[in-house]
């Protein structure tokens, strides 16, 4: 029995991807693509409109739902067509799946199913946890093994205010085959979840080799104005109101800069600009691609701030201490998992806001050499532990391990 | 669609011509729940006034007149419902179509926004009388500057907190021309009023503070407070809305956690809203989840005895033009720590403990001098908060006021 399953194994299994969205976050799509090199990989995700392009290799399948009403309707209609065409359309499952909520929701369960059907992946690998209600009911259809990944908002915030999410974690976290947790303070938010703690694994997100080979750019002698950057949609979670808060202290000693790449500044942080008096100070701007990020933390930045409330692991704070660029950032989540307090970056805590401007103060008030070294070491340490393959290759053998439960399951 | 209209114009066959009109420009139709805003209406009525309210969507009813939705349409229904407004007013009041056109490119608008505008606002320009038109906050009249003059009424617009506060923000330079057609403001605050004139507000227009009232029969202890050695039993009764400011007061309750372990404080939030997510985690994160519950929205009845169990009442808003949860606090004759968010201290007048806003150690502070509070002190102040809220925010005053706030229009038009 062991023998078989593990010579399925070896085969090396397909894997779908359910991204939510297409074109979606660089970090998932760089894992994709390394994935591919040794696996058939499919990715399913509903299109965006955005300025990003894709990022998918060329043996990657994209299976993109379109955003308009008719263009879903000819997606599902010629994802069927596909179906019939080979013969694997099995209506009464499907049916039974598309009608479980109701007429209502039918269509999208149909757009949700599809795809998975066309390709019958061994192995889906839910990226968001919120998806994942679904997925499972997608097992009646056929049989695959389920990993999720453990990302920040949907583990560690979204449950408590939703109780009906929150049952639906507990009922089908212990059904999942393996998870892929980003850092162990996420872990233990999913064991508390019902995840079973030996199908855990963390597995670090890791950054570019191109990215780690840039040359370190010229640190300023004098931080006058100090250039702070932040990057990161608009999200409570994302702390830009602390950020805020702590910038209208120290302007009062400070000439600072504070550039957050988001996008357009919510009500509450407009609000926050106006009653601080920090118009002038503080500047938002829309939202960039991850190049065009890179280019500003190498050359337009001082430090970057990452102000959130909670993290998993923030991926800009990994690429701003590959880039050289030291970060100061909140300890939250995964974040001293990342950061080492004074040896490659400053942490401070999200909910004093005189911690977070202490934090900055001293940044700024570091001399030449302490910062230099303190980027150098936040550059090495990146370098030694966050590596694009090694969560590649993690990544494979989580795979692997799915797999080999997946089937026992079905023995 | 053809329902809505004969409906509406059913009910203007009832319009009395002799009493003087008020039309009520809302969003949304008040629905029977909303007392405050029925017994304003009412309050108007019984004082001799013709009351029409002009709402975007929601409920129908007496004296009601809906939008007809044209912007919420797909794009065939709003050519064919513009196709029908425009004709009907030009039949049946081509004078205020007219007016309308006339005022609107004066104020530098193009054929196709006043064509928009007019079937937009077809239901005020069919059915309201002369008299006044009253709109419900500034961001509804931005856009309906003309149709008050189109019918030949006085303009009138109502400052509220959020409205006031945030809409010149996002639209910088927008009520410009809303300050040159409007005859008469009312704000429910004097810092309202300050903030209108930050934003353009000339001081040439008259402005009447009025402010909402409370059920001070309602509100009103049943049982005299009793301290709890040693506890700080503190409650918020407020949606869960970023302004306000629930996310401070916790972290305020972690600094009083740790300056003072001695208090053994207990915090309730009784409301609902969207941040619910946002508050619990932080709540989690401080480590304070055993100490702070939310219950949820709760009946009136449930947070008066909320109030009668409780040691002091919070509100930390960022941005709060008038809070009748304040008020009814005091009304139970709770002490009151609140911001100093635009009408907050007004709200609470000299009785209550005014903190500056987005400063959490400071409330801590605040929270610590009110656990110790000596019991004759808390008692003298709280029952005079008690006294002043009767002689100020009483219902019956605030009906002669706004009787009052409309008087102008008689027999002048």
């Amino acid at each position: 029995m062991t023998v078989d399953t593990q010579s399925r194994a070896d085969r090396v299994a397909s894997v779908a991807f359910l991204v939510g969205e297409i074109p979606c976050a660089p970090f998932i799509a760089a894992l994709i693509n390394g994935v591919a090199a040794r696996r058939t990989v499919i990715v399913v995700g509903s299109e965006r409109s955005g300025k990003r392009l894709d990022v998918f290799g060329a043996n990657v399948s994209v299976e993109r739902c379109p955003q308009s009403r008719l263009g879903r309707v000819r997606y599902a209609a010629g994802c069927l067509l596909r179906l019939v065409g080979r013969g694997s359309l099995e209506l009464e499952p499907l049916w039974r799946f598309i009608m479980k909520n109701g007429r209502r929701r039918a269509f999208s369960r149909l757009l949700y199913a599809l795809p998975i059907l066309l390709h019958r992946p061994e192995i889906v690998h839910v990226q968001w946890a919120k998806a994942l209600h679904r997925t499972m009911e997608l097992r009646e259809l056929y049989s695959f093994a389920i990993v999720l990944s453990l990302r920040g908002t949907h583990i560690s915030s979204s449950p408590l205010g939703d109780a009906e999410l929150l049952r639906e974690y507990q009922q089908d976290f212990p059904g999942v085959h393996a998870f892929h947790a980003v850092c162990h303070a996420i872990e233990a938010d999913a064991v508390a979840l019902g995840a079973l703690p030996d199908r855990i694994r963390v597995i670090y997100s890791g950054i570019d080799e191109a990215v780690l080979a840039l040359p370190l750019m010229q640190l300023r002698t004098e931080l006058r104005p100090l250039r702070i950057l932040s990057v990161g949609r608009i999200h409570w979670r994302k702390g830009y109101h602390r950020a805020l808060d702590a910038i209208g202290q120290l302007v009062r000693t400070y000439q600072v800069e504070y550039r957050i790449i988001a996008g357009s500044p919510d009500d509450e942080l407009l609000l926050q600009l106006h009653d601080l008096g920090i118009l002038e100070s503080v500047h938002f701007e829309p939202a960039m691609s991850q190049t065009e990020v890179m280019e500003q933390m190498r050359t337009k930045a001082d430090v970057l701030l990452v102000p959130s409330m909670g993290e998993g692991i923030a991926n800009v704070a990994i690429e701003a201490m590959a880039l050289g660029l030291p970060v100061v950032a909140t300890h939250c989540g995964g974040m001293p998992e990342l950061i080492d307090h004074g040896r490659t970056g400053l942490l401070c805590d999200p909910w004093d806001v005189h911690s977070m401007v202490d934090a900055l103060k001293s940044f700024a008030d570091m001399p030449l050499d302490r910062r230099e070294e303190m980027r150098t070491n936040a550059r090495d340490e990146i370098a030694a532990t966050r590596r694009l393959d090694g969560l590649v290759s993690a990544m494979q053998v989580l795979y692997d391990e799915a797999m080999v439960r997946s089937q026992r399951e079905k023995l | 669609m053809m329902r809505q209209w004969c409906v509406a114009r059913g009910k203007s066959s009832n319009v009395n011509a002799e009493k003087p009109f008020i039309g009520l420009v809302l969003a949304l139709a008040p629905r029977y729940s909303e007392t405050f805003l029925t017994a304003k209406v009412q309050g108007l009525r019984d004082n001799g006034y013709e009351v029409a309210v002009f709402v975007g969507s929601g409920e129908g009813g007496p004296g009601i007149y809906r939008a007809l939705g044209i912007a919420k349409s797909t794009p065939v229904r709003s050519v064919v419902m513009s196709g029908f407004a425009w004709t009907m007013l030009l039949l049946r009041r081509p004078g205020r179509v007219w007016r309308f056109i006339r005022s609107e490119r004066a104020l530098g608008r193009g054929p196709v926004e006043i064509a928009q505008r007019m079937a937009a606002y077809y239901h005020v320009l069919m059915h309201a009388r002369s008299g006044w038109l009253h709109f419900g906050f500034t961001a509804l009249a931005v856009g309906a500057e003309s149709l008050a003059s189109a019918i030949g009424s006085r303009m009138g617009v109502s400052l509220r907190g959020y409205d006031i506060a945030m809409y010149p923000l996002k639209h910088p330079g927008s009520l410009a021309d809303l300050w040159s057609k409007v005859d008469k403001v009312h704000t429910i605050s004097d810092d309202l009023t300050l903030t209108a004139r930050r934003h353009g507000m000339p001081a040439s227009i008259p402005v009447v503070k009025i402010t909402p009232a409370v059920d001070l029969e309602f509100f009103q202890r049943r049982t005299p407070h009793v301290a709890k050695e040693g506890a700080l039993r503190i409650v918020t009764v407020s949606r869960l809305h970023w302004k306000k400011g629930i996310e401070y007061v916790l972290m305020a309750l972690k600094e009083l956690s740790v300056a003072k372990p001695n208090i053994a404080w207990t915090y309730k939030i009784v409301g609902d809203g969207a941040e619910l997510e946002r508050l619990a985690f932080a709540a989690a994160e401080m480590g304070l989840s055993d100490r702070v519950s939310f219950s949820g929205k709760q009946k009136q009845e449930a947070v008066r005895e909320l109030y009668e169990q409780a040691d002091c009442c919070v509100q930390y808003s960022v941005q709060e033009g008038f809070c009748n949860a304040v008020l009814e606090a005091q009304a139970m004759e709770l002490p009151c720590i609140v911001s100093d968010a635009e009408g907050l201290p007004e709200n609470v007048g000299e009785d209550g403990v005014v903190v500056p806003r987005r400063q959490p150690e400071m409330l801590a502070n605040a929270l610590a001098a009110v656990a110790v509070l000596p019991v004759d002190v808390r008692k003298e102040k709280t029952l005079a908060a008690r006294k002043r809220l009767e002689a100020k925010f009483n219902v019956e005053r605030q009906r002669e006021a706004f009787a009052e706030f409309f008087k102008i229009n008689r027999g002048v038009r």
